[in-house]
Parts: structure tokens; sequence; C-alpha cells
């Protein structure tokens, strides 16, 4: 029960779906049972009472404490530490040090399929299940999951428990690739080149 | 006899101007190869002294695929500047510049003197037509003045523009090449399309393809419909 999943939304707009997905009752549980005693939640600017609502909803009366013991989680303004049902929960708006946080206290990422977010974890070679976001109009978000399934760098799911589960239990049974290191000798060159013309 | 002279001088003129644009702007001629470089070149990073860097920071996903750039790159693009031009258009945009920076400067010293630039967003993510050409407008004169400062500190040493999107990079692209045309400033503009287009470009891209000096995109998907432009993987 020592592992820590981080569930991300974004930056720019909450994903309702994902959060509630992810505290589903069978997910919670399902996650107790493969060793994650704690849920970190960045689920956007404006949510925290949302929130709050959705873990009492699907996961009943909780406590909330002050803090959760890491660092960089506790430095966040408003955060939401709360012990509920044999699990810990920390919700958060946002953070500008999300990177630190996954690559130090992270063991699995959920998160909704920006491309920021996707590389995040994948610099860091955390595993990764992108959640995508169907609702949105005139967004890539599936093609780029697509794309990044294809090259077994990550696993991609729509928000609903069965495909999430499915996941969940895929994370424990496959190993993903690594991406390539970012550092091309070529493209560097190019720059090069270009700048002394 | 002076009407026959007002002819032939405004043709002249217009042939010359057209010959002027052909020369500088890319499309019209071959792309450089990224194949083998001379002995000296070959040496990159820490060999180019003074360069004279300017980045636009888009905000969102744009400003986040720049910051992955620079730092990817930071030893050809930041430890070999001595001037980096920062444009941007949304404060947050900057602290997470300066974050970056500061991260970067504990491993390594930069010597670069960062001045920043603010430009108007061209156009607002579902503004009306009217607001769009007011905006867009307002946008561009502001910008002309911006990317002449910019343009003169490069003016003798070696120098970079690298753009990610969106819109206001159009404008910037456009003064840029203007002054070229016309004041004989050479820019040099090196345009990566986000990450996110996977099978076609943006409109910021299909607007710069013919225009930046080179294109990269970071999907192979994309390679077969615009051949000028150049791959080499996931860059941020």
């Amino acid at each position: 029960m020592n592992n820590t999943v981080l569930v991300t939304c974004g930056a720019t707009v909450s994903f309702p779906r994902l959060v509630e997905t992810v505290l589903d009752r069978s997910v919670t549980e399902k996650l107790k049972v493969l060793g994650y005693g704690r849920i970190v939640i960045q689920y956007g600017r404006g949510f925290s009472d949302t929130f709050l609502q959705l873990v009492e909803k699907h996961l009943g009366l909780f406590t909330e404490k002050k803090s959760c013991g890491i660092k960089v989680l506790d430095k966040i303004e408003n955060l939401k530490v709360i012990s509920v049902d044999g699990i810990e929960i920390c919700g958060f708006e946002f953070s500008h040090d999300i990177e630190k946080l996954i690559a130090n206290n992270i063991d699995l990422v959920i998160s909704h399929a920006g491309t920021g977010s996707i590389l995040d974890s994948l610099r860091v070679g955390k595993k990764l299940i992108v959640v995508v976001n169907d609702t949105l109009m005139d967004n890539h978000q599936q093609l780029i999951a697509d794309k990044f399934e294809q090259q077994k760098l990550l696993w991609s799911v729509h928000a609903n428990t069965e495909e999430l589960l499915r996941a969940l239990d895929r994370s424990e049974n496959e190993e993903l690739l690594k991406i390539d290191n970012t550092y091309n000798k070529q493209f560097e060159k190019l720059l090069y080149n270009v700048a002394i013309d | 006899m002076l009407l026959t002279t007002a002819w032939c001088l405004l043709i002249w003129s217009v042939t010359l101007l057209l010959v002027r644009i052909c020369l500088v702007i890319p499309i019209f001629h071959s792309s450089r190869e990224a194949g083998p470089l001379t002995k000296d070149k070959d040496n990159v990073g820490g060999r180019m002294k003074n360069l004279v860097l300017f980045i636009f920071l888009g905000s969102g996903g744009h400003t986040g695929e720049m910051l992955r750039l620079i730092e990817h790159y930071q030893g050809m693009l930041l430890e070999s500047a001595v001037t980096i031009h920062v444009g941007y258009s949304d404060d947050d945009s900057i602290i997470k510049f300066k974050n970056k920076i500061h991260q970067i400067s504990v491993s390594n010293t930069l010597r670069a003197k960062v001045i920043y630039h603010r430009f108007d967003k061209a156009r607002d993510v579902g503004s009306s037509l009217a607001g769009s050409i007011k905006s867009i407008i307002k946008t561009a004169i502001r910008s002309m003045v911006l990317t002449y400062r910019i343009k003169s500190s490069m003016r003798g040493h070696p120098n970079l523009t690298l753009l990610n999107g969106p819109g206001t990079c159009c404008i910037i692209t456009f003064w840029l090449k203007l002054y070229h045309i016309f004041l004989w400033q050479p820019s040099k503009i090196v345009y990566v399309e986000s990450l996110a287009r996977t099978n076609r470009l943006s409109l910021t891209g299909m607007i710069l393809y013919p225009l930046a000096d080179e294109f990269v995109v970071q999907w192979a998907d994309l390679l077969p419909i615009y051949p000028k432009a150049k791959y080499y993987g996931v860059l941020v």
C-alpha cells in the first residue's frame, strides 16, 4: 500500500468525468489491491468544492487532515488531504511543480490526453494511462493518444470505469517502451546552420 | 514620352521587387541540406559565440513546448547566446520561463541578457470576425515596432528566431520578412509545429510553411504532405 498514483486533468479545462471515474469505488478498490495507498488528484481551477462532494458521494464520509507528508504537495495552496475508506486522497487545483512531483513521488500517472501532461510523465519514464476527453470539440486528444499508444508508450482509454479497470490490469502485466531521447544531433545542427548562415 | 518613361520605371521596380521577394522568401529556393557539414561547422555547441536568439512563448501548450525545446537544446540555444529576446502574450508564460531558466542556471552558467517583449494576442479563441480583425490590426502595429527593435539587435550577430505558434507568430514572421526584403537585414526563422498536430498543420503552420527558413514537424505522417518540412522525431 505504499504506492502513489497521480490523476491529472491539466490546467486549461477541468475534466469532471475523469475525477468521478477514479473516485468510483470499483476503481479505488482496484487501486488498493494493486498496492496504491494514496491517490493524488490535480483537478483544475475552481473545482475544489465539487471534488469534496464527489468524494463523499462515492466513498462516504471522510476526515480531512492538515498535510500528507510529501513536501512538494504540502506547499500547494488549498491542498485537500482526505482519509477515507482505507485510502488517502490528496486533491489540489494546480501546481507549477507537477514535473518534480511526478519524478520523485509518483508510481503511476492517470492523465488527460494533453501533450504537456503526457510528456511530463514519459520524460521521467513513469507508467502512464491516458484518458481521452471526448466531450471536447475540435480537439486532437484522441489522435495523439492513438499515436502514442501505437508506439507502446502509454495505455489509452475513455472516461469510464470498465476501460480504466482494464488499463489498470494492463499496467500490472505489461511493460511500456521508453520514449526516445529528445536530444537530436541533426536538429541541433540545423539550428546551428540557420543561425550562422 | 513622360508616360512611357513612367511605365518603364514602374515595370522595372515591380520586376526588381519580385526578384527580391523570390530571393528572400524560402519557398522560392531549394532548401538547405541537413546532411554533411564542413569540418568547422561540425563542432556544434560551444563554438558559436554571441548568438542573438528570439523565441516567442505562445501561451499554454505552445509555451510548454518552447520551454522544453530551449531546455533540451540549451547548449546550442542558451549557452552561446549573448541576448535572448522573449516574446510573450500572457504573464503565466513569463513565470514558467523564469522558473525554467532558474532551473537550468543551477547547473549551467548563462551569460545572456534576457529582454522581454509583450505582444498582444493576434486573436482570442472564439472571438467574432470584426473583433478578430480589429485586434489583428492593433497587434500588427505594435509588433511592427517590437520586431524592429529585436531585429536591430540581431545586426552583425549570428541570430535565430524560434517559433512554435500560435497566430502572433504569423505577424512576427511577416514583419521580419518585410524588413529582410526592404532593409536587407536577413532574419532566420525556424518553426517547429506543435506536437498536437499529427496529421495536418495548424493554420499558423500552413501560413508559415512557405515563409519559415526551416519548417520542422514532429510526426512523420506530415512529411508526404509537406515535403519541405523536416522531421527529427519528437523534440519536446
